[in-house]
């Protein structure tokens, strides 16, 4: 910095620094004395000529003028060569993307092809930001060889001769050729002969195919069971008879005959001649059926019951499984603390009733007699989040997988606390009579290291603000890989970016300079379509989408969707950094105009800011809300259609609360889910005058594995302000349907009126009082079914709620785990029933119904 | 804002009061420069005057002499664990400081001595091992020098130390070998003229 004394040392971490940023082909520094005695330190750089356009020439003779290559050609020798614009272009690159193309010419019919790559100097290009310089690629002998004749040599006489596959006028591919190849392998391999070979060899277009047939093999697979059989008939005929294809059999036929006991079966593939043909065939020697007849137990040499279960018996002798069951019960013993127990075993009887014993030793059972940390820094020096509970406890059996576990706990522990070349060893020190043993972790705590500079590369269109704010390390905190790793997940999961990586470099002892290199991903996306409809007919529609808005992380995008019966438009914009804190702030507009009904016709905007404040216990939504639905035309009462649609207007703040502690949204097996939502719509701001609250609660328990009980409760109050008492439609409380009283159909529960036709037609109401428990039972891993009882009823005010007018409902239901979902269709029956009601109802859902 | 100029821009905020210039050369003291880089890493013009003073060497020596410790010093440190006491690094510093001179500052002989413990680590968890001298190479070797030799000593007095003679030879060897497989692997590049 200007003022301060000349440091070497910094200079030197400034060239560093610039060379990490991988944009120099070389930094230097020179100081300089000024007249009046100042010191001057000047740095250097030149930078690395970054790759501009690749421009592709051929010539047909040596001495003549390059012209531009076919573009084809070009097209795909530049995806071959597989570089990015604007990268810092050196000879490494350079030979590898010549060795890329020449590749691919070798491979697609160029055989005499070759590459030269020549960087263009820059007066050879229009001027340019930045130091970018074109590449030209002159390909000579770019002329593709392709077939002129071809011819068979060497075809088995007792086959029909094939024409050859080879097409006229073919570009000599490398892939086209082994395909020619393998559709003769096919054909002889189809007729037994599976030790068939095929060569090619190509003279300026003139193809020959050597073919090797050998003898034809009968092969015998007796051995296999049929189905085997069927996929090994199925392997020699595509790889012949293959060092690969012979041992997949044997293999297949000894695990066959293992699985029945025969543990010391044998087996090999011979071959013999035959007059003019092999005949082939898998030799077994099985050797004796070996049965398990006992399982004998013994602790200590006294023969007892088996400890944790047995073996089964009467079943084939199983090597596999004899090990396993040693080693189960091996890790039960260390387990329980005898942390040098010996299992081993012993086999006696005949192959067709023999015996197995396990010898258990469990040696003294351990416990820890003390716990000890030697060297770690003091804990007043580390933030409380640091503290690490250990599993290797006073008194408790020792385990010396617990000890591995919390040494490494400890490790973690102190690296994210910036010690970053921490080192822990665990002792474990034994009594005379190893049954106590103190444990020791040793540890070598090394510098605690800081972060020094941060600097960012990569950045075309997007602010370093951005950057920085998103990183969970500052310039002078304690460095620690947790963070790195939750800075790059941050940044990633911005959206802004196709690549982060984070790169550390060691400045002085304990300070280490990051670098964070990103890559901006697109920033517009337009998605177009088109689509037909039973009530609009055709429909189009159109997405627009624009990131990273002014460098900042801003988003917006459009939507729009058009007919000739209705429209609509949605503009969402997203700012993630409101009020200059991380806080997501979400607006929506939109308006839709919607005349495809023959009942009414319906025009809706509105206008919803929203965001979100996390807290430990779960999330508060804060929003905003305009809606104004009008309906015109009207020949149906909207009620009757979709309640939805209809006339109201909200305007107001509402605030909710969720706390979700399920394992799983779509299909909870436990946890819970708790949501409150208030809304106060009022006049004077432009909407309906009302207040409503509606509350959730949810508990799912899997009482064992497949069973989980779930129960729900649901609590609806409002009030209306102004001249009417009842809520607008579209925002009052229903019930009935799918998802709640399922006895009932759908919205029919709580008051309604009859229309002209005799209908009830729901009203629905200002109070909404509901429970509901439910068994959900797995029959299969995709289908089950469910039990349940539900209570609930809506009412037209807050003041008529009496919890003995609650309906009642029980039933059953089938349930299905598909790919995308629970489906479930429930059969709900009503317990008291009313006259002109009718006795159940059948609902389809997708997902549970709470 | 175009992508160069923002570049430079996040260049200048990094190092907010140097003077940033455009690639040419001035007149005025040079202090530091990178004279090469391995695998992106920056071989730097102190390193190898630190090289130079050490071991006496002339300046393209010196350079290749860097080159091959920051290949042997990236190896060993991606595979070897062992943090150094700080007795055993300030003996090390100790001892490059009565090489090197009072020139150099205790940061660079400091980073010097670490990059030279890590690679004598790994030389010798690595390396060592596979170092075998058979008793009759020891043999061959004793006879070679007993026929020109008026008055020969005995075998036993001298097998040790033409044991570790032999040891040594195999291990430089090793070490040579090493090395090669390290630069036939490495980026390699030096800065080129610009035209």
């Amino acid at each position: 910095m200007v003022g301060e004394a000349f440091d070497p040392e910094a200079i030197r971490s400034s060239v560093l620094l610039l060379s990490a940023m991988d944009l120099f082909d070389e930094v230097s520094v020179e100081q300089e004395i000024g007249v009046d005695g100042t010191l001057r330190v000047v740095f250097n750089v030149a930078e690395t000529p970054r790759l501009g356009n690749l421009r592709f020439v051929t010539r047909f003779r040596d001495g003549d003028e390059d012209v531009p290559l076919d573009s084809g050609l070009a097209k795909a020798l530049s995806s071959a060569a597989a570089l990015r614009p604007s990268v810092p272009f050196r000879d490494k690159a350079r030979f590898e993307a010549s060795a890329r193309m020449t590749e691919w010419l070798r491979s697609n019919g160029y055989p005499l092809a070759t590459i030269e790559m020549e960087i263009l100097p820059e007066e050879a290009v229009s001027p340019r930001d930045g130091f970018v310089r074109d590449v030209r690629v002159r390909v000579m002998e770019a002329r593709a060889e392709r077939l002129a004749s071809s011819r068979i040599d060497g075809w088995p006489p007792s086959l029909t001769p094939p024409l050859s596959p080879a097409k006229a006028s073919e570009v000599l591919t490398r892939a086209t050729e082994e395909a020619w190849k393998g559709d003769l392998l096919d054909i002889l391999r189809k007729n037994a002969y599976y030790r068939a070979e095929v060569k090619t060899d190509s003279v300026r277009g003139d193809l020959v195919f050597f073919v090797t047939a050998g003898l034809p093999v009968d092969l015998d697979l007796g051995p296999l069971n049929p189905k085997d059989q069927l996929k090994a008939k199925a392997r020699f005929a595509q790889e012949g008879l293959s060092q690969d294809a012979i041992e997949e059999t044997i293999s297949t036929i000894e695990s066959d005959y293992v699985k029945r006991g025969y543990r010391n079966v044998v087996v090999e593939f011979q071959e013999q001649r035959i007059g003019e043909r092999m005949a082939g065939s898998f030799v077994v020697r099985s050797g004796s059926e070996w049965v398990l007849a006992v399982a004998e137990y013994r602790i200590n040499g006294v023969v007892s019951a088996p400890p944790w279960g047995a073996l089964a018996v009467g079943e084939p002798w199983l090597d596999a499984n004899i090990d396993a069951e040693k080693e189960r019960l091996r890790a039960a013993l260390v387990q329980q603390g005898h942390a040098g127990a010996l299992v081993s075993t012993e086999e006696s009887g005949e192959p067709g009733g023999a015996r197995v014993t396990f010898n258990l030793v469990p040696g003294a059972l351990t416990t820890v007699e003390s716990v000890v940390i030697e060297g770690a820094p003091a804990l007043d020096r580390r933030s409380r989040s640091a503290v690490t509970e250990f599993l290797t406890r006073e008194t408790a059996p020792f385990r010396s997988g617990d000890v591995a576990r919390d040494r490494t706990a400890l490790l973690t522990s102190l690296r994210d606390e910036g010690y970053v070349d921490v080192q822990v060893e665990a002792t474990a020190d034994y009594s005379d009579d190893r049954t106590r043993v103190a444990v020791v972790f040793h540890v070598t705590p090394g510098p605690r290291v800081r972060v020094g500079r941060i600097v960012v590369v990569g950045l075309k269109d997007t602010r370093e603000s951005v950057i920085l704010r998103e990183s969970r390390v500052k310039e002078g905190d304690f460095l620690s890989y947790q963070r790195l790793l939750d800075t790059q997940s941050a940044l990633s999961a911005t959206g802004l970016f196709a690549n982060v990586q984070i790169r550390e470099l060691a400045d002085s002892g304990d300070k280490r300079n990051l670098i964070i290199e990103v890559t901006e991903g697109i920033r517009t996306t337009i998605v177009p379509g088109l689509g037909l409809s039973e009530t609009e007919k055709v429909r189009a529609s159109l997405e627009l989408t624009r990131l990273n808005i002014s460098g900042r992380g801003r988003s917006a995008s459009l939507f729009l969707r058009g007919s000739i019966r209705g429209s609509r438009a949605l503009v969402s914009l997203t700012e993630p950094y409101a009020f200059r804190r991380r806080q997501a702030v979400n607006v929506q507009l939109y308006a839709e105009d919607d005349r495809s009904r023959d009942a009414f016709d319906f025009h809706r905007v509105g206008f919803q800011p929203q965001t979100i404040f996390p807290l430990r216990s779960g999330n508060i939504l804060a929003k905003y809300t305009f809606q104004k639905t009008t309906t015109s035309n009207v020949a149906q009462d909207c009620a009757e259609v979709n309640r939805d649609l209809c006339d109201g207007k909200v305007s107001g703040p509402s605030l909710g609360f969720i706390h979700d502690t399920r394992n799983d949204a779509i299909d909870p097996r436990r946890g819970g889910l708790f949501s409150v939502e208030t809304l106060l719509s009022l006049s004077s701001l432009g909407g309906d005058s009302f207040l409503k609250t509606s509350a959730f609660a949810a508990r799912y328990e899997e009482v064992r594995a497949g069973f989980v009980l779930a129960g729900s409760a649901r609590l609806g109050l409002s009030r209306a302000f102004g001249p009417s008492a009842e809520l607008p439609l579209p925002e009052r409380f229903f019930a009935g349907g799918s998802s709640l009283m399922r006895g009932f159909k759908t919205d029919e529960v709580g008051p309604g009126q009859f229309n002209e036709a005799g209908v009830i037609v729901p009203e629905g109401g200002n109070a909404l009082v509901a429970a509901a428990l439910e068994a959900r039972l797995d029959v299969t891993k995709a289908w089950g079914f469910q039990i349940f009882a539900e209570v609930g009823n809506v009412f037209a005010r807050v003041s008529e709620v009496r919890l003995g007018n609650l309906r009642r409902v029980a039933g059953v239901g089938l349930g299905y785990r598909s790919p995308f979902g629970p489906l479930r269709l429930d059969w709900g029956f009503k317990l008291d029933r009313r006259p002109e009601e009718s006795r159940h109802e059948l609902h389809l859902g997708v997902g549970y119904a709470f | 804002m175009p992508s160069s100029r923002r570049a430079t821009w996040s260049i200048r905020s990094f190092l907010l009061a140097l003077t940033f210039v455009a690639p040419s050369v001035r007149a005025g003291t040079l202090v530091e420069r990178t004279v090469a880089f391995v695998n992106k890493r920056p071989v730097l013009l102190s390193d190898v005057e630190l090289a130079r003073a050490l071991l006496k060497l002339d300046p393209a020596e010196a350079v290749e002499r860097s080159i091959d410790e920051t290949l042997m010093f990236e190896e060993a440190s991606r595979l070897v664990n062992d943090t150094p006491t700080d007795e055993v690094v300030a003996s090390a510093i100790l001892v490059l400081q009565e090489k090197a001179g009072p020139v150099f500052s205790a940061a660079a002989l400091r980073r010097k001595a670490l990059s030279q413990l890590a690679i004598s680590s790994y030389i010798t968890q690595r390396l060592k091992p596979l170092v075998r001298v058979e008793d009759d190479e020891v043999r061959i070797v004793f006879n070679e020098r007993v026929v020109s030799d008026p008055s020969p000593p005995v075998f036993s007095d001298v097998a040790a130390a033409i044991r570790d003679l032999l040891e040594a030879k195999i291990l430089d060897e090793k070490i040579e070998e090493w090395v090669r497989g390290l630069r036939l692997r490495a980026d390699i590049r030096r800065p080129v003229a610009r035209k």
